[in-house]
């Protein structure tokens, strides 16, 4: 064993590292590893490399430029997975275990996250994000042994071929960068941003842009592989130990969808014009609009719609709702354009799925709103100036109006909405206040809607709650943990006075106590909050609960899958 | 999600010739006027036995009450043409091709049922336009608003050639305010969602929702792309006389208060409104120079800052580059409504444009249903009707489609 060896060979230098397992500091992952494991490792490791892939996804979400993007990534990297050069000096049996850890950690990841389509996009996308990342950042020897690694066939075109090929349309790169030619589907994340120029299906490359051919490359690779290790991930069913800390693993990255307590029928179609004071800005916009142009248009149908829906308004009421709001057309008008879609919203037609209100991220970051649409989030959506009339509607102090602007400007935008949800409560008169007026991020309009009518009536905010399927679960091996972030407080169930009694317990680490934008970046969670403060009780290798469990050597049955991967090797942790 | 807001959004006023569409007409039209054996052959690429292309791919048709049945599929266009004349559906939409037959796909696995390729469609929709044009809103168009719709054409038409190295494009007039291109070259067909958005945001570049004045941003390296730069030679063509002149942007307050809303300058804002109020009745031409004039003295003091130097350009592609409707574009799995059905509100047939008719081609040429109907009861037998120079720009088409790839042997023969 590598690692063993190297531990002999402490202060060893680079000439060690060229000969051992990973002289390259950067890798594509193509070779699975051939180490054994302990199970603490197993899931240290996997759990470090997902919060500097949470990391990744929070920056892209609200990182203010380039700039920014960048440290927030080394940030996350330096803390979770450090990865250091081979000219840092540091003891070769640091680089190893660092490297080793890089390895390992996404291997397992691979197997947490392919057991469905959504987690293996999710993984994907951050996985790809993270390679370039590292890409821009490496130095130039480097780079040349990661596109070695990853033989990219790239056409160069000379300079003096340029004009022939480009004409005056090689003036949009500049003279000296060397360009390359391929298929214009190998850098489709630079055609949809038109940083490249296409001529006839071939797309040409500049040099600075390699990355995203190295992306694009790892990602068919790594895709098919995910695709493998699916097919394969029954058999792991067996190993009693593993499936639960995959499974722990991959559901703390789903998004911790809100869901509302609200039974259907709470609401009626009378009443949800009363009931519009308590929206967010962008339902009370949609709303507004609605009741204006008495029609929206299908993507503020959807948004708005769906968050009825989440207030309890059940389907007969729902269609009695949009029957009236769109007073100006006829019965057969509106049966044949809206109902169906509005029963569909409701799991009635189609494939029956009973849909979910959208949540903040979803608005924020898909379908954006196209010409004559009113739907999106207004902090992302809206104009400047759109934004503080809206603001100012709502009867908004100047002061607040200036801040809230301030946040949605510099893209934190379910900041800027948490903001505004705080200050609609802090006008209230101090009898209707909540005693704690400072409100848990914003991640759904329904959440919005709840505590800021929930607050009208008890004084008292209740902790954010998050779906079933969202709560980490704690870990079998570690059946503490999940709860670090739980900050004090009576035992959730009983002594709050909750509106529903099936709400699963607040163990959303983060979001407890979250007073929110004051402090770093981890307060800035929005969607994530949770992930950060939670599992800072990992990374310190902390033995913890320890369930027991036959701890002998096992075998991950990948390789006899023919997936080209040999074993990981995992060991009680009285073995290493 | 069932089809864009082409089919949903049906706005208010009344089109004639829907009074004409009954099980009855349509039946007649499935029986005497549709194209079959050119529609199958398109669907089925040219090849002489059936294959997956056309076995695989799900139809949707729509009866009477708008419900659609989703999920047809058929053994060759023989069965393909005997259920049409017997259901006569009112709409019928073109979906992808799957990975089983999709009639079967009830008694699939979710994961084992998958759309694995599908033309690379586009969607250009006039109520998208409604916040630029000020001769007709919503459902309707005229002559005047349809020159968008041909700039839009024009634009799409181009890159899509030039720049992608499509050949197969098939332009539709949609039977009432919009066109759709189906893009039918085996490469384009075979791109997943990732590529159909890749290909959607090179195209796009109108973003941003009602309460979003300021449309088009570009910075002074997309400028320079060779697409922008060719659209804006497009662009200048028609802009003066139909922005300006045909639409009159400018020339009422409510009018102007759009376009001034996307400049970013307080001041100019105010100026230009108080100069236009006094004497509102100037051309639109008139007051856009001023206004060009007024941000070029601007923007030459205030240096590049502000988004005021290139205030000009972005306004030229914000007020008349092709708006697409991307959720068509980007989901393999998007229906989309087929050519040569009938619109269920004008009555109109979906026919198709040839590419060096974008200027020439009259949406209102689009022979209705009953208009059919009545010529051919008139006339002699065999003699054309006025759907006959759109077949024959569909034959074209789908004589230059190469033959499908993947033919597989079959015991289906062809019966017309």
């Amino acid at each position: 064993m590598f690692s063993q060896r190297a531990a002999k060979r402490d202060n060893a230098a680079p000439e060690v590292v060229r000969h051992s397992r990973y002289p390259s500091r950067l890798s594509v992952y193509a070779d699975a590893p051939e180490l054994e494991v302990s199970i603490e490792e197993f899931e240290t490791f996997a759990l470090d490399r997902l919060q500097v892939l949470r990391a990744i996804e929070d920056a892209q979400l609200r990182a203010k430029g380039d700039d920014d993007m960048l440290r927030r990534v080394n940030e996350a990297l330096d803390k979770h997975l450090p990865l250091h050069t081979n000219r840092s000096r540091l003891p070769a049996r640091q680089l190893m275990a660092e490297r080793r850890k890089d390895h390992v950690s996404h291997f397992i990841l691979r197997l947490a996250f392919s057991r469905t389509e959504e987690l293996r996009g999710w993984f994907l996308r951050y996985e790809c994000a993270l390679l370039k990342h590292r890409f821009r950042e490496a130095d130039t020897a480097e780079r040349q042994e990661l596109l070695g690694a990853a033989r990219l066939q790239l056409a160069h075109i000379p300079a003096a071929a340029r004009d022939g090929v480009l004409g005056e349309a090689s003036g949009f790169y500049s003279a000296q960068e060397p360009l390359f030619e391929v298929d214009f589907e190998r850098v489709l994340d630079l055609v949809g941003r038109s940083q490249v120029v296409l001529r006839a299906g071939k797309a040409y490359v500049p040099q600075s842009e390699v990355a995203a051919l190295l992306a694009h490359e790892f990602r068919q690779r790594l895709g098919r592989a995910l695709a493998v290790c699916a097919k394969a991930l029954p058999q792991l069913g067996e190993d009693e130990r593993l499936v639960p800390v995959l499974h722990n693993l991959s559901s703390q990255t789903a998004r911790r969808e809100y869901r509302s307590a609200t039974a259907a029928g709470a609401v009626s179609a009378d009443s949800v014009d009363e009931l519009a004071d308590g929206f967010p800005l962008c339902m009370q916009h949609l709303h507004g609009q609605l009741v204006a142009d008495r029609h929206l248009r299908h993507g503020g149908r959807m948004q708005l719609g769906l968050f009825l829906k989440g207030i309890g308004l059940d389907l007969q009421e729902a269609l009695a709702y949009w029957r009236r709001a769109f007073g100006a057309m006829t019965d057969d008008q509106f049966t044949k354009g809206y109902a169906y879609n509005i029963r569909h919203n409701y799991g009635m037609e189609g494939r029956r799925v009973d849909y979910a209100p959208y949540s903040c991220h979803r608005i924020i970051t898909t379908n954006p709103p196209g010409p004559g649409d009113h739907h999106g989030c207004p902090f992302r959506h809206f104009a400047a100036d759109r934004l503080r009339t809206a603001l100012h509607r709502d009867r908004l102090a100047d002061a607040d109006v200036g801040e809230i602007a301030g946040l949605a400007a510099a893209r934190h935008f379910q900041v800027a909405c948490t903001r505004h949800l705080e200050a609609r409560l802090l006008r209230r008169p101090a009898g209707a206040r909540p005693a704690d007026a400072h409100p848990a991020a914003v991640t759904s309009p329904n959440q919005f809607f709840d505590m800021c009518t929930s607050a009208a009536g008890t004084a008292h905010l209740c902790p954010l709650q998050l779906s079933p399927f969202d709560t980490s679960r704690p870990s079998r091996l570690h059946p503490t943990r999940n709860m670090d972030g739980y900050r004090g407080g009576p035992p959730p169930n009983q002594q709050r006075p909750p509106p529903n009694q099936q709400r699963p317990p607040p163990n959303a680490s983060g979001y407890g106590g979250n007073a929110g934008y004051g402090g770093g970046n981890a307060g800035y969670g929005g969607g994530n909050a949770g992930y950060g403060g939670g599992n800072s009780g990992y990374g310190g290798g902390n033995p913890g609960g320890n369930p027991g469990g036959p701890y002998g050597t096992c075998l991950l049955p990948l390789a006899q899958r023919g997936m080209g991967h040999t074993l990981p090797v995992i060991t009680a942790p009285t073995d290493l | 999600m069932l089809a864009g807001d082409d089919a949903l959004d049906t706005a208010m006023e009344v089109d004639d010739g829907s009074g004409e569409i009954s099980p009855a007409t349509l039946g007649q039209y499935y029986q005497r006027l549709f194209p079959h054996e050119l529609y199958y052959r398109w669907l089925n690429y040219n090849a002489a036995a059936p294959t997956t292309e056309f076995t695989h791919r799900e139809f949707s048709f729509t009866i009477n009450d708008g419900i659609y049945l989703r999920y047809q599929s058929f053994r060759d266009g023989g069965e393909f043409q005997r259920e049409l004349q017997r259901v006569a559906p009112s709409k019928i939409d073109i979906g992808a091709i799957f990975t089983a037959q999709p009639k079967h796909a009830k008694s699939l696995q979710p994961g084992v049922f998958r759309p694995v390729s599908k033309e690379l469609v586009f969607d250009i929709d006039m109520t998208d336009y409604d916040d630029v044009r000020t001769c007709c809103t919503g459902g309707t168009i005229c002559g005047k608003c349809w020159k968008f719709v041909v700039v839009a054409m024009r634009v799409v038409d181009r890159a899509l050639r030039e720049d992608f190295g499509f050949e197969r494009l098939l332009w539709v007039y949609s039977g009432r305010r919009g066109v759709h291109c189906w893009v039918c070259d085996e490469r384009a067909r075979r791109l997943d969602d990732a590529g159909r958005r890749a290909v959607a945001g090179y195209l796009g570049m109108v973003r941003g929702g009602a309460e979003q004045s300021k449309k088009v941003s570009l910075s002074q390296r997309s400028s320079a792309h060779p697409h922008v730069v060719r659209s804006l030679e497009i662009i200048e063509e028609y802009f003066e006389d139909v922005l300006l002149g045909e639409q009159e942007i400018l020339l009422t307050p409510d009018r102007w208060a759009k376009v001034l809303a996307a400049l970013p300058d307080e001041e100019l804002r105010r100026t230009l409104d108080a100069q236009w109020s006094r004497h509102p009745d100037r051309p639109s031409a008139d007051k856009w120079s001023e206004m060009i004039d007024a941000v070029d003295k601007r923007a030459a003091r205030r240096g590049a800052k502000f988004g005021l130097a290139t205030f000009e350009r972005d306004m030229l592609l914000q007020l008349a580059y092709p708006r697409l409707d991307e959720n068509v574009t980007t989901h393999l799995n998007h229906l989309l409504k087929s050519p040569f059905c009938i619109h269920p509100k004008t009555g109109r047939v979906c026919t198709p444009i040839a590419a060096d008719q974008f200027d020439s081609f009259d949406p209102f040429s689009a022979p209705t249903l009953g208009q059919l109907l009545r010529e051919i009861n008139q006339a002699a037998a065999g003699s054309a009707t006025s759907l006959a120079p759109f077949v024959d720009t569909f034959d074209r088409f789908v004589a230059a489609l190469l033959p499908a790839p993947d033919v597989k042997p079959s015991q289906h023969s062809l019966e017309f």
